[in-house]
């Protein structure tokens, strides 16, 4: 930590260490299946293997273009990501498994690929051939151990579900804070949901390093407004949803300006495509769907190896592959939900300090980092999803 | 008495801590003084600091959230009854005059 708004007790932070210098948060064994042929067969491997996620592209040969595109660099980005100690590839056919081979070779992360063609199409075989592969990985793995990290070496998605007005007066103000904190340390965070740009984007666009960047980000958010326009949706109980409307958010754009406070105040890096990586550490901003399940993934497949999501009424979903803070500031909410949300931010409503907050969260996702639980990975809701994109033949 | 929680101070509404009823005082302004709350609105809902105009813009931390589609009182419940959004709207509006016999 070389940062001089470095705290004075400067955090230990210690990560497993990945291909170019990244650091995992955790070593997970992820069981890895890239068609909807074979996901019965993932699953019933993952659940026989104890420790193994799992993550799923569950569909085929017919996915096209720039669909197709996204849909490679999620799983690569999954394959590759530092907190995935070893994969297990499972696949229909063997093309499919040669696209993700070649990527994770080359990152040297151990890893063993199974065809359902060269198993003579017998479920179960393939199923017994996966639970002996996943094993040796696990046990193969398990060798690997914690080394001395930094902030730097944090990648941090930021991410909200089911909204209220709190967490745009203060769940997401605390995370941009904190934001604001890993970046001046040198590290690296990602905001996504392209449609909660919407009436701020010119704001944002006024925080990019470059022009070309300012426009992509208009141009990103038009393409999204012109999406809904073009289907006759009407973003009123879409986006806000009826459960935010419910708790007092009325349009998108009183919706986005909360949840765009999670990106902090530091320029803007670029726009990323669905689950790609950020070329250098900032702020970055995904263009991706809004849905969290879909949206978590991209920002997951793009390097996250913590990512920190705040709640209004409370969302149960978490990444598979990595530790994800669910942060509220609705006192009822955590309450309620005291199995759910791991940081309680409800004191900024009644006058607390966010710069005082920010340290504790920051520590938190430290200690998340190093190996403390999250609520979502002890309740074990975590899952991947894989947007799509386009219709297949 | 029920604080509300005013995020700029050009901002022409608030969000309110805590249930409000008719005739609450709500304080807490960015002009100091206190408001009456002239009807219901749940807990961190909006209210109007002001009396707003049909068909005017609305601020709340200093960004415009909407468009109103109704005349709203100081002190009123600002809410999809009376604020609508300004974007993603055209096709929808369309539709909306398609049936319209008028």
């Amino acid at each position: 930590m070389t940062s001089p708004n470095a705290p004075l007790n400067s955090p230990q932070m210690r990560g497993f260490v990945g291909a170019r210098g990244a650091f995992g948060s955790r070593n997970h064994l992820l069981v890895l299946n890239a068609t909807g042929l074979t996901e019965q067969i993932a699953r019933r491997v993952a659940m026989a293997v104890p420790g193994a996620v799992m993550a799923s592209f569950p569909y085929g040969m017919g996915v096209l273009g720039a669909d197709a595109e996204a849909a490679r660099r999620a799983l690569v980005g999954l394959a590759t990501h530092p907190n995935t100690g070893a994969v297990l590839l499972i696949s229909g056919d063997r093309s499919r498994l040669e696209d993700i081979a070649a990527p994770l070779a080359a990152n040297g992360t151990p890893f063993e690929a199974l065809a359902l063609d060269s198993a003579a199409h017998d479920a179960l075989h393939l199923s017994a051939l996966g639970i002996a592969a996943a094993a040796r990985l696990r046990r193969a793995m398990s060798r690997r151990d914690r080394r001395p990290a930094s902030l730097a070496s944090l990648v941090v998605a930021m991410e909200c579900g089911l909204s209220d007005p709190t967490s745009g007066i203060a769940a997401n103000p605390l995370i941009g804070a904190v934001a604001d904190r890993i970046i001046d340390a040198g590290g690296t965070v990602i905001l996504g949901e392209t449609l909660e740009w919407l009436g701020v984007e010119d704001h944002l666009a006024a925080r990019a390093r470059t022009p070309a960047i300012a426009q992509s980000i208009v141009d990103a958010v038009r393409r999204r407004e012109h999406l809904a326009v073009a289907n006759g949706i009407d973003l009123a109980g879409i986006n806000p949803n009826r459960r935010n409307i419910e708790e007092g958010l009325t349009t998108i754009e009183e919706k986005a300006s909360g949840s765009v406070a999670k990106s902090g105040t530091h320029p803007i890096e670029g726009v990323l495509a669905y689950g790609a990586p950020p070329t250098h550490p900032g702020l970055w901003l995904m263009d991706g769907p809004s849905y969290t399940p879909e949206s978590l993934t991209g920002l997951i497949a793009a390097g996250a190896q913590v990512a920190l999501f705040s709640t209004g009424s409370g969302n149960s979903y978490v990444s598979a592959l990595c530790p994800t803070i669910k942060i509220s500031a609705n006192a009822g909410t955590l309450r309620a939900l005291d199995t759910q949300i791991d940081f309680d931010a409800s004191a900024l409503m009644a006058a607390g300090s966010i710069a005082s907050m920010a340290e504790a969260l920051l520590a938190e996702v430290v200690a998340t980092f190093n190996g403390a639980l999250t609520w979502g990975e002890v309740t074990g809701e975590g899952n991947e999803v894989i947007s799509r994109f386009g219709e297949a033949l | 008495m029920t604080d509300v929680l005013c995020l700029h101070p050009d901002d022409d509404v608030a969000n309110v801590l805590g249930p409000v009823r008719a005739g609450d005082v709500l304080r807490g302004l960015p002009a100091g003084g206190v408001l009456t709350a002239s009807g219901a609105a749940p807990r961190y809902h909006k209210i109007a600091l002001r009396p707003l105009a049909c068909g005017v813009p609305v601020r709340r931390n200093g960004i415009v959230i909407g468009v109103t589609t109704a005349a709203i009182a100081a002190g009123a419940h600002v809410h999809s009854h009376n604020l609508r959004s300004q974007r993603a709207r055209m096709r929808v509006q369309d539709r909306a005059q398609d049936k319209d016999p008028s």
